[in-house]
């Protein structure tokens, strides 16, 4: 760790009639794991859709390993709160996607994304359509998706949150194991402190919209993680010092 | 239960259409109403098989120039709702008097391009053309334009060009409701087709019509209307036998829908 992926500089953005975005800076360093964190319809999507290069923003920067990439599509991968898999497509063919757009000839698309299915849990399910999948498999494939397209850079928003309770759990955990395997720089964005704490090295919390950065959290927690951290006391009091920083505005 | 349901939603109907045909036939045995005016079903079938080679003959002149119209207007419809799908500009430009066509009775044009352009079968392909293109351009172009606009994004983000775009999303998210002005159209060809017939010419179900109901044997103009209708199903048939082939995965999920339901 160290070496800088990706630096977001004091970016600004305003909807016509609605400052969404004030001042948001952060930084995401080599294999590390930042959280997003911030009250609903602050503008987090929005800070993703810049960083994707979807939006251009009013003012600031997007620099991915030190090269300018403001409004630049194509570079990081941006998996949405949907899942967004194409109805039409088989498992597989969802999965390999980002290798055809990319030019890939498809049996070797198909055979590089089926490397990593049973990592994903996604074995045997090739031929299935998306609409015949549990959402939590969903959601699996579309960040299998989201890996295949730029595996050192991924921008997940809210992956988890339209599966219940449990499947959510069960996604964290497993979430966890697989980016001991992978060799990715994550940005997450959720409203759940607890999944923030777990997953994240470090957390960054959101104001009110217009969003500004109220505080960057680091997360003294020793990997590998467990669920039972949850009475860990470094656990609950950065939980409390984040709490804190939420309830004032 | 499921099951006697299933049944009974088929065998209902046929009931009923067989309690129709019986009267209808009572009508004519009890000469209720003479046969030239109305000829009971039995007449109609004799008509039927008595004629069924000149039928045969008509039919496939009609079917023809249906399906050749049908296949202009599904091509040059399907490129024009691409086209104005990609061209926001054109689209406005445009967009207005395609619906505005839309009110035009395009039978009504029927002398006049028999005026231009004889009585062979440019006309009556022209008018299928004409009745056709109108369903299928709109519902493609609604289609194109109900895509998920999060979808969209997706694709740019991962940088696919704007032809990619149309092949991977755009293009199978339009197919239902293009199937759906598919079906429109398929009915119309039939009926556009016999309606350039009735101006003149030589061949085809239309002129077969005027034909016989001009010596007033009116089972045998009935045979015609059996013909038709028969031939309008059948393209419906192919239009959704197609629907399916094109779409499995609507019909994938339709099926483990329905499992679901029964399982509960
Ligand atoms: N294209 C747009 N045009 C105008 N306003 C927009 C647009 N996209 C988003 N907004 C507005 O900007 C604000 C921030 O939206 P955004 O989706 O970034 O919030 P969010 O933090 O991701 O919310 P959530 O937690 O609900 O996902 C919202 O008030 C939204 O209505
Ligand atoms: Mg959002």
């Amino acid at each position: 760790m160290g070496e800088v992926k990706l630096e977001v500089q004091q970016l600004k953005k305003n909807y016509p009639n609605l400052p969404t975005v004030k001042d948001i800076s952060l930084v995401l360093k080599k294999n590390q794991f930042v959280s997003v964190l911030g009250p609903s319809g602050c503008g987090k999507s929005t800070l993703f859709s810049i960083i994707a290069g979807l939006i251009k923003p009013d003012q600031g920067r997007v620099l991915i390993d030190g090269i300018d990439h403001t409004h630049q599509t194509g570079r990081v991968s941006f998996m949405h709160q949907k899942d967004l898999l194409l109805p039409w497509k088989s498992i597989l063919d969802n999965t390999a996607m980002p290798l055809f757009l990319k030019g890939v000839i498809a049996k070797e698309a198909r055979e590089q994304a089926q490397g990593y299915f049973h990592l994903f849990g996604l074995d045997g399910f090739e031929h299935y359509y998306p609409d015949q999948l549990s959402g939590g498999m969903r959601q699996r494939a579309a960040l299998l998706r989201t890996f295949l397209f730029s595996r050192d850079i991924l921008l997940l928003d809210e992956p988890f949150g339209g599966l219940d309770a449990m499947t959510r759990q069960a996604m964290q955990t497993w979430l966890m194991e697989v980016l001991n395997k992978l060799d990715a720089s994550i940005l997450l964005i959720t409203h759940d402190v607890d999944e923030a704490i777990i997953l994240s090295d470090s957390i960054c919390v959101l104001s009110q919209r217009p969003a500004v950065v109220k505080g960057v959290f680091d997360v003294p927690l020793k990997r590998p993680r467990h669920l039972n951290l949850f009475t860990d006391a470094a656990y609950i009091s950065v939980k409390e010092e984040i709490l804190d920083c939420l309830r004032e505005s | 239960m499921k099951k006697w349901e299933s049944i009974g939603d088929k065998l209902l109907p046929a009931a009923a259409g067989m309690v129709f045909l019986i009267m209808w036939e009572a009508i004519g045995f009890f000469q209720w109403l003479p046969a030239y005016l109305l000829p009971p079903p039995s007449r109609v079938i004799q008509a039927l098989v008595n004629d069924a080679g000149l039928l045969l003959r008509h039919g496939g002149v009609t079917l023809m120039e249906a399906a050749l119209g049908f296949s202009i207007a599904v091509i040059s419809g399907g490129l024009l709702a691409l086209w104005l799908d990609h061209s926001p500009l054109v689209r406005r430009m445009v967009y207005p008097y395609l619906i505005t066509s839309q009110t035009v009775p395009i039978v009504t044009l029927a002398p006049l391009f028999a005026m231009w352009f004889g009585f062979g079968y440019l006309p009556k392909v022209l008018i299928v053309i004409l009745v056709c293109f109108f369903p299928i351009t709109i519902s493609s172009m609604e289609g194109l334009a109900s895509v998920d606009k999060e979808l969209i994004d997706l694709m740019r983000s991962m940088g696919a060009t704007p032809w990619q775009r149309y092949r991977w999303v755009k293009i199978p998210a339009a197919m239902p409701s293009f199937f759906a002005g598919l079906k429109i159209s398929g009915t119309y060809s039939i009926m556009g087709a016999v309606i350039g017939e009735w101006i003149g010419g030589s061949m085809g179900l239309g002129v077969y019509m005027l034909r016989v109901r001009q010596s007033f044997a009116t089972d045998r103009v009935f045979s015609v209307i059996v013909v038709i209708v028969l031939l309008s199903i059948a393209v419906l048939k192919l239009i959704q036998w197609m629907e399916k082939r094109t779409m499995p995965w609507m019909s994938v999920a339709r099926k483990q829908e329905a499992e679901e339901m029964v399982n509960q």
